[in-house]
């Protein structure tokens, strides 16, 4: 840095100082409104965040508090509730009682197993009958 | 942060104003920095509130340039004619020596000019270095730069200000 830098540099400094002491007042005003407006947003964007101006409250420590809240609600909801399954009809099983497929291919007349039940109560009581004879002779 | 933007804000405009050759873009420029600073920086040390404040400014001068730079080359250049106005500029009657503050309103005329044909980064380090009287660690932080890079751009824009002004000073 030479002399002559010295002295350009501090006439420079010295015009911008003189052109910043006089400044229009209406330019001061007007810088005077903008600081002002700057802050009033700030202040309300600050409101707007949920942060309530205090310090170190900022929207980010609300994440927790909504994080939680929302599982709550999520585990307490009732919504759906599991409906236990409609009992499913079972088929009524009948031992004695011969499916369809088994009559049709028997071939026997039809008139058989209308008369089934009969059938089905004669050779009970023949067995009980048997079993009496056997008893007796035995 | 309200006592520091008005302690800044009138230095701020004038610096936007330099640039920008434009009383009204300085305005705006200085309002858009002010609420970005407070919006988005009021919780940082207070320590860095200028040189951040200033990097605002710059990156929204900047801006300004850039929407304008059209426009003035079709228009021819169209700077603020109170800027240039000789009554304004003119010292005033209470001035101690009318001849050198004839001969300083010349040499800022001169520098005024010179600045604007520097380039962007050269225009920032003289502003901020030599009008603002920043250190090369806080320009360095309004520039988003390396302090080498603070000093060699300012070694180059006061080697083109010697050139250009040097006749001022004999």
């Amino acid at each position: 840095m030479t002399e002559r830098d010295n002295i350009l540099q501090q006439r420079l400094r010295r015009q911008f100082e003189s052109r910043v002491a006089d400044t229009p007042a209406r330019d001061r005003r007007r810088l005077a409104m903008a600081r002002h407006a700057a802050i009033n947003a700030a202040a309300e964007k600050g409101t707007k965040r949920l942060g309530f101006g205090l310090p170190g409250f900022s929207r980010w420590a609300w994440l927790p508090a909504g994080a939680a809240a929302s599982l709550l609600v999520v585990l307490l909801w009732p919504g759906e509730q599991p409906t236990p399954e409609a009992p499913v009809a079972e088929p009524i099983a009948d031992e004695a009682a011969p499916h369809d497929l088994e009559i049709l291919l028997a071939g026997k007349d039809l008139d058989f197993y209308a008369e089934l039940e009969f059938y089905l109560w004669l050779e009970e009581e023949g067995l009980d009958e048997a079993e009496t004879m056997d008893e007796t002779s035995g | 942060m309200n006592e520091f933007l008005a302690s800044i804000e009138v230095r701020a405009f004038r610096i936007a104003e330099l640039r920008l050759g434009d009383r009204d873009s300085a305005h705006d420029a200085v309002q858009d920095a002010m609420l970005k600073l407070v919006t988005n920086y009021s919780e940082r040390p207070e320590s860095e509130w200028t040189p951040l404040f200033y990097r605002i400014l710059a990156n929204r001068v900047h801006d300004f340039q850039r929407r304008t730079s059209l426009h003035r080359r079709l228009f021819m250049d169209e700077r603020d004619p109170e800027l240039a106005d000789p009554v304004e500029s003119s010292p005033g009657p209470e001035a101690d020596n009318p001849a050198r503050e004839l001969e300083d309103e010349a040499l800022w005329q001169d520098f005024s000019g010179a600045l604007a044909q520097l380039p962007v980064r050269q225009q920032e380090t003289l502003i901020f270095r030599l009008l603002e009287g920043m250190s090369v660690t806080e320009t360095a932080l309004a520039m988003d730069c390396s302090e080498g890079t603070v000093k060699t751009q300012y070694s180059r824009a006061m080697e083109r200000m010697r050139s250009v002004l040097g006749s001022h000073l004999s």
